[in-house]
């Protein structure tokens, strides 16, 4: 019982870090997006024999290849900032939704925790269901012996 | 480790004795007693109007805020009245004060006016929210957690001090007994009789390791209203002082808010006590009006008079 209730105190007090380790996965995704959108904003490297440029759909030098080929530059580059913006953003809020759950996540706990009288956890420790018995039966005592005279009557 | 000692003093309404197996240790036992005394009496005393209990009354069904001491002691009181399917129960209050146990029993003197008997509402109506430390109570309840509290001031009074100071505790509040950490070599010697402090002389000696006693008894805390001589374990279901086949009841069990919950739930059984208390394991002694004695599961013998 105090085994159980000790870990379910443990996994209680490290909610924060399990909260900032959530965060730290997540920011790590978004970063890894970004650097996956930085990637496709590269133009693709022209092979030294071609140095006007080819259409790389018909294989043709032509002013019209060169002009397609500028055209869909242009809009990679539009679509990557787009994408940047977009992959900065969720990780920025990604941050701070993690941010934000860990402070509270560290501020329950720590309420809990708080002066001694309410160190009780935030869930007491449940009563047993039925009423218990003593460990030890009571025994008569010996005549005489010696007493500081407790007495049991009602109050 | 030297030899015990104690000490009284006054609390809730009655001596609070705490002896100790460790002489050395006697004067912070007094302390650990004294701070739960005033812990419990802040929190949980009906007639103290400044305390969290007249707050929670005052309040008119409205949530308020509870120290951890409140939360416990009203918890107790549920679970003590989920145990006795409602026979002690803590929405007594108000059928306690109409009746006349309206202050301190010491400042109660005789009065012409009638007593005035109501049932108690259900206590089904009390509510305690753990996560957000609060509790509530429907408008029209009062709370009266005499019965529990004090118990539970023993209970950790005792607990507390024993792993404190490392030795054998006893704490007795008004005859409502805790035992904690190890005890003396042969057990610690409580007399059980009717009333706590004014023992007949027919009481029984016995030896107790560890665990709670409680013992209640119509025979104390009385008040006269009008011509009539009421006592303060009411039946919930009537408002009226129990007027069972019991005088006295004592139960040992592994604490004292057990034991204080079965002895009172078994004054207000009547016939059927001994079998409720024997099915729960509960070594109990049960006193007639006309003082035959009981006893229950594995209680011992009272010695052959000489």
């Amino acid at each position: 019982m105090e085994r159980a209730l000790s870990m379910a105190l443990v996994v209680a007090d490290s909610r924060p870090l399990v909260v900032g380790a959530l965060g730290l996965v997540a920011a790590a995704a978004g970063a890894v997006a970004i650097l996956a959108a930085r990637g496709g904003e590269r133009e693709p490297e022209r092979p030294p024999s071609d140095p006007v440029g080819r259409d790389s759909f018909s294989g043709r030098d032509t002013i019209y290849g060169r002009a397609s080929s500028s055209a869909r530059s242009a809009m990679r580059r539009r679509l990557s900032r787009v994408t940047w913006l977009v992959g900065i953003g969720a990780g920025a809020v990604t941050v701070l939704i993690a941010a934000l759950l860990a402070t509270t996540a560290g501020s329950t706990s720590q309420g809990a925790t708080s002066s001694p009288v309410e160190q009780a956890p935030s869930e007491a420790v449940p009563e047993p269901d039925e009423l218990q018995p003593p460990s030890s039966l009571p025994e008569s005592a010996p005549d005489g012996g010696s007493s500081f005279g407790f007495g049991s009557g009602g109050s | 480790m030297s030899a015990p000692a104690f000490a009284s003093l006054r609390g809730l309404g009655t001596t609070a004795t705490i002896a100790v197996t460790d002489a050395a240790a006697l004067s912070e036992a007094i302390d650990v007693l004294e701070r739960w005394l005033e812990e419990i009496d802040a929190s949980c005393s009906r007639f103290r109007p400044d305390s969290e209990l007249s707050a929670l009354s005052a309040a008119a069904g409205a949530e308020i805020e509870a120290s951890e001491t409140l939360l416990a002691a009203v918890e107790a009181a549920l679970r003590a009245a989920r145990l006795t399917d409602g026979l002690v129960t803590p929405a007594v209050g108000r059928s306690l004060r109409l009746a006349g146990y309206d202050r301190d029993l010491a400042s109660i003197g005789p009065s012409a006016r009638p007593a005035r008997l109501v049932p108690a509402p259900g206590w089904r109506g009390i509510a305690v929210d753990r996560r957000r430390r609060t509790v509530r109570v429907q408008p029209g309840v009062e709370l009266d957690l005499g019965a529990t509290a004090k118990a539970l001031a023993a209970d950790r009074a005792a607990t507390e001090a024993a792993e404190t100071l490392g030795c054998g505790v006893l704490v007795s509040l008004g005859g409502d007994i805790r035992i904690a950490g190890p005890a003396p070599l042969a057990g610690w010697r409580v007399d059980v009789d009717d009333a706590h402090d004014a023992l007949t002389g027919r009481a029984q000696a016995l030896l107790l390791q560890t665990g709670g006693l409680a013992t209640s008894s119509t025979t104390t805390r009385r008040w006269r209203r009008d011509s009539r001589e009421l006592h303060h374990i009411l039946d919930p279901r009537t408002g009226a002082p129990a007027a069972g086949p019991w005088r006295t009841v004592a139960v040992a069990a592994a604490t004292c808010v057990d034991a204080n919950t079965a002895s009172t739930a078994a004054i207000l059984l009547g016939e059927r006590a001994p079998a409720w208390l024997a099915e729960r394991n509960l070594p109990a002694r049960l006193v007639r009006r006309d003082g035959f004695v009981i006893p229950v599961a594995g209680w011992p013998e009272e010695p052959k008079a000489a």
